[in-house]
């Protein structure tokens, strides 16, 4: 269970309910106590295929919800952030939950869990161009979603 | 509305930041384990110990019982070396006869 925090974490940021995450990070534990021969550590660490089960059973459950969008456009533009629930943290969880999945899971790995482009692209299975673009747009969606908060913060110098 | 540039999009990014993982969620994953009774557990439970903790145990173990070994059996040390000079001739012969009881009947 050394892992339990970065897994849960990954799966609260992509499926935004702690119910979810918490549904999502109990059933990786026991699909690899149940199945650890799945687990090859030559290809890769323990850490990236605890990340990968969790993100296939994360957009399992958004196919559930969302069954006829698509996981990922590339002509998508993300909406500017809405201004009103003021806390800058919810604002900027709002920006990277409407992202598109693909572009959502590559952004909180390499943002939150340091993940270089080829450590992504084992649990995403992408090949590392595929997920370098896909973090370019996201990066590209956000500054935009979130350029309202820019003008707050050179407003007032910084965001409160 | 200008967008924001990289080293401002990071810096507002880790803002946001998820809880740790609730602490009822490995119980879920181990329920069997947690609920196992001490009588049970003696029996087929398991504990992991760190392989240092494992190397140090096995080394004392091991020390132990070489010692008590050596204790249990000594190791005999040769006498000293014995050489002709130490040979005397007997300087004064005293000679016993001794007979058995029988021969005098």
């Amino acid at each position: 269970m050394e892992h339990k925090d970065a897994v849960y974490r990954f799966a609260w940021r992509m499926t935004n309910s702690p119910e979810a995450a918490e549904d999502v990070a109990q059933d990786v534990f026991l699909t690899f106590l149940r199945q650890p021969e799945r687990f090859d550590h030559t290809r890769g660490p323990l850490r990236s295929f605890l990340i990968g089960v969790a993100r296939n059973l994360a957009l399992k459950k958004w196919r559930e919800e969302h069954r006829w969008e698509p996981l990922d456009d590339e002509n998508y533009l993300a909406p500017l952030v809405d201004l009103a629930p003021g806390d800058i943290a919810e604002l900027v969880g709002a920006a990277v939950r409407a992202l598109a999945p693909l572009q959502r899971e590559t952004l909180i790995l390499a943002e939150y869990e340091g993940f270089s482009l080829e450590e992504i692209a084992r649990p995403v299975e992408a090949d590392s161009g595929t997920v370098k673009s896909r973090l370019h747009r996201a990066r590209e969606n956000l500054c935009r979603a979130l350029a309202p908060l820019n003008h707050i913060r050179r407003k007032h110098g910084s965001a409160k | 509305m200008d967008p924001l540039n990289d080293d401002e999009l990071t810096e507002l990014l880790h803002r946001w930041r998820a809880p740790a993982a609730p602490l009822g969620l490995e119980e879920k994953v181990f329920p069997a384990a947690q609920r196992m009774p001490w009588r049970r557990w003696l029996l087929s439970g398991s504990i992991r110990v760190p392989v240092p903790v494992a190397l140090v145990a096995f080394v004392v173990l091991l020390s132990a019982i070489v010692f008590s070994l050596s204790a249990r059996y000594p190791v005999l040390r040769p006498a000293a070396a014995v050489t002709l000079s130490d040979f005397q001739p007997v300087k004064q012969l005293q000679p016993r006869i001794i007979r058995s009881t029988y021969e005098g009947n």
